[in-house]
């Protein structure tokens, strides 16, 4: 079975030695970093661009939220 | 027993034909299921083999007053239907007054019948802004057109689960419709029941989905929908 040299062995994410993001945030003192889907953001707003009426009712909705 | 409906949010939107369907995918699960049909149209037991041409029902058992129980008809073990029967329009309006005045009466007869059934399953008139009969289940039917989206503006009972009916994944307008209310309306049912020929030709064939073609993509989404309501305590 092949295996990895030591040398390339990617260490363990769970550990802390390889948490760079919150090292970086801790550093940088960032907030938490919410996922954002970015793909379905742009889905949404294409939609709403393509279908007048559904841009004008999300308009609507908007103005309505408490 | 648990008692549900489906609520269109306008007329034509499927849902006698799915309660017939969901009746039947309920009873595949081994639940003991009751399908009552409070319309005149009477269109339900269609959806099951019952002929165009029969009368009784629990209207009709109302109009003569003869026990309702005895207007049931026994399609499987523990499968059953209460059609409304065959009324003429002005034999129809007392029925329609009394059932409003006596909103208890129904609630009433079917506590009398909790203990032989697991569900009942309700076809209520879409038009009537309240169920006639409240239910533990009520679930909001549309189909992913402009005027659904624009009437689930209106203010509605907002807890109540929203399922989209007749999708058809070709067309782009019920998709983007889809994902905009996957984005913005929590109480969307996780399932979809798709646009397919089997569903008509089921009813052509006076037979539930899920019994004419239990392969076809609706029979399955149908069976999915059991499933989720099982889920729901």
């Amino acid at each position: 079975m092949a295996s990895l040299p030591p040398s390339f062995q990617v260490a363990d994410a769970s550990s802390p030695a390889a948490d760079d993001i919150t090292d970086l945030r801790k550093a940088l003192q960032m907030p938490e970093l919410p996922y954002v889907d970015i793909t379905t953001q742009n889905a949404v707003r294409d939609v709403l661009k393509r279908w007048p009426l559904l841009s004008e009712l999300s308009y609507f909705a908007e103005q309505n939220t408490p | 027993m648990k008692s549900l409906t489906l609520r269109g949010l306008r007329g034509g939107v499927g849902c006698t034909t799915l309660i017939a369907a969901l009746g039947y995918a309920l009873h595949q699960l081994r639940q003991r299921v009751l399908l009552l049909d409070l319309c005149p149209e009477n269109m339900l037991g269609l959806h099951l083999n019952l002929p165009w041409s029969a009368a009784e029902g629990w209207a009709q058992a109302d109009k003569q007053q003869s026990p309702w129980q005895e207007a049931a008809w026994c399609l499987s073990q523990d499968l059953w239907i209460l059609p409304y029967g065959r009324l003429s329009y002005a034999e129809q309006q007392p029925i329609a007054q009394s059932l409003n005045q006596q909103l208890e009466h129904w609630p009433e007869r079917l506590a009398s019948l909790s203990s032989h059934f697991d569900w009942v399953l309700i076809d209520q008139k879409t038009a009537e802004p309240l169920s006639l009969v409240a239910c533990d289940l009520e679930i909001r039917v549309a189909h992913a057109d402009p005027a659904c989206h624009a009437l689930l503006q209106s203010s509605l009972p907002p807890d109540m689960p929203l399922l989209v009916n007749n999708f058809d994944p070709i067309r782009k307008l019920q998709r983007d419709i889809w994902l905009l209310w996957q984005q913005t309306r929590p109480e969307l049912v996780p399932l979809l029941i798709h646009a397919d020929e089997a569903v008509p030709e089921s009813l052509a064939c006076k037979a539930p989905v899920g019994h004419h073609a239990p392969q076809s993509l609706a029979a399955k989404n149908v069976a999915s929908l059991a499933a989720w309501c099982l889920s729901k305590e």
